[in-house]
Parts: C-alpha cells; structure tokens; sequence
C-alpha cells in the first residue's frame, strides 16, 4: 500500500509541537516559501541506507525564537542564537527520525544523520533529491513547513 | 535517587531533566556517550541513565555497550529515549544491555511508566 507521507508528516509534526513544545499546530494548504517571509532557519537531517534522502524543516526566525524560548524556558528576548539552533535542530532531529521508521527497509540498516541548522532567505538545494512530500502548518499567524527529499536513483 | 541525563541537545537535556526532577531525581545531565562515561566516574553511582542514541563523540548505542562491560554499574537502569523508532534498533539496544526504550517525542507520563516498570517510582 503507498504511504500518503503528507498525511504521515502531518501527525508526526502535530504530535512533536503538541507533545514537546504544547503548542497546536495546523495543517494548511496555504504554501509557504522562505524566499517571501523574510529570514527563515532550515533544519535538516539525512537518512542513509535503505532509503537515502533527507528531512528538512522550514521554520520562519520569529516561531524558531518562541520554540527555543518554550524548550529553554527563556523569555523571547533572553533566547540565544544557539538555542534556537539547538531547539530547531531536536525538533528536525525528532520530525526526521519518525520518517525514517516509515521509509526505511526493515532487513536493511537505516541511519539518520546528526541534525544541521542554517539561517537562509532562500529555499535549501540538496543536490541530487527531487521531493517527496512538503506539508505546510500554522500556529498563530505563523506558516511552517516539512519537507522531505529523496535521491534520485541513477539508471542502471 | 539520581538520574544521567544524555542528550547532544541541551534543550531535550533541559526537558527531560526538569521531567526527572519533577519525578523526584536528582539529575546530572551529558552531551554525548563519552561525557557519560566521564560523569559515571566522576559523579556515579546512578540508579538510571537516560540516553539518546544519536549523539557526537560517542553515541547512545556504545554508551551502553561500554556501560555494561563494567560490573561496577550492574544495578544501573539503561533507558534509551530516542528517535530511533525501529524494531531492529529497539532489539539492538535492548540486547546490548539496556533495559527501557521511549520514543520521541515523550511526555512526563511515558518517562513516568517506564521508570515505574523499572521500579523507580518516587511519586
């Protein structure tokens, strides 16, 4: 059976904001592009063996700061650069590792990577992927999103 | 009762260590499995380690490979928390010596059950 991985994304990030950070997040159909809402921080994780590709999430720097804030128990203007880095890099860590468990090959190894952040105005490029899914969500008046990437397979 | 807390976040460090403190531990917390090696000589006994699996350094996986050669931490409960959700890695873990697994994202009650499965309730 194919795997709707939208809806699977969907869940994952629910639960993860909901469960670590309490707070509700919703799934829209509203796009969200970093090269037009300012300065955005992207996370990101690979995913080697089985399936090769990687996870990335899209977080604009204002939600990033009030995710750090939540996690550090900081208030907004106390909140460093790397605790965001740090508290945007465990959620990608986490968003990453429950999408590995729907992709990988269960007779194979799958590994997941240790997480990167960058601070970016435009849309992260990892060559040699074309993506997979992209599931776009809300809190407050804030767009997020999750993007998955999978290598392309060279012909045989 | 005392709790290690290994984590490469220090926000997921953070969390989980106010989690144990509220179950009623006393925490000391580790950037990867190297540091907890460290910090089981320097500031041991504990009565649990909680580890993450994917870490620098030294990882959760070897962390417990190399915490159970040594006798002298026997009695100490392993708990992986981590994104690695697969059965495969769940059995690896398990069969290496730890002795609890949670998946992330986890709540206060998760950590709770499992620590009362271990039998280390204090609430």
């Amino acid at each position: 059976m194919e795997i709707d991985f939208n809806l699977e994304i969907s869940q994952y990030t629910k639960d993860i904001w909901e469960q670590i950070l309490g707070l509700e997040v919703i799934p829209t159909t509203e796009d969200f592009s970093p090269t037009e809402k300012g300065t955005t921080l992207a996370g990101c994780v690979q995913i080697m063996g089985s399936w090769e590709g990687s996870v990335e999430l899209l977080c604009p720097a204002e939600l990033a700061k009030k995710v750090a804030s939540i996690m550090f128990g900081t208030n907004l203007d106390e909140t460093s650069e790397d605790d965001i880095k740090d508290a945007l890099g465990e959620l990608t860590n986490m968003t990453g590792g429950n999408i590995k468990s729907l992709v990988h090959d269960a007779d194979q190894e799958c590994f997941l990577s240790l997480p990167a952040v960058a601070v970016s105005d435009i849309q992260m490029h990892v060559p040699g992927t074309h993506e997979v899914a992209k599931a776009t969500f809300k809190h407050e008046n804030h767009l997020f999103a999750v993007r998955m990437l999978k290598k392309v397979e060279k012909k045989k | 009762m005392r709790a290690l807390v290994i984590d490469d976040s220090r926000a997921i460090r953070l969390i989980l260590g106010q989690v144990m403190k509220k179950l009623g531990f006393e925490v000391v917390d580790a950037g990867d499995g190297q540091q907890a090696l460290d910090k089981l000589k320097s500031d041991g006994p504990f009565d649990i380690a909680l580890v993450d699996w994917n870490m620098p350094v030294m990882n959760g996986y070897d962390f417990v490979v190399n915490a159970r050669k040594d006798p002298q931490y026997n009695d100490m409960r392993l708990m992986m928390v981590t994104t690695e959700t697969e059965m495969a890695q769940v059995v690896k873990a398990l069969e290496a010596g730890a002795n609890e697994y949670v998946m992330k994202p986890f709540t206060k009650e998760m950590i709770a059950e499992k620590l009362s499965l271990l039998g280390l309730s204090i609430e």
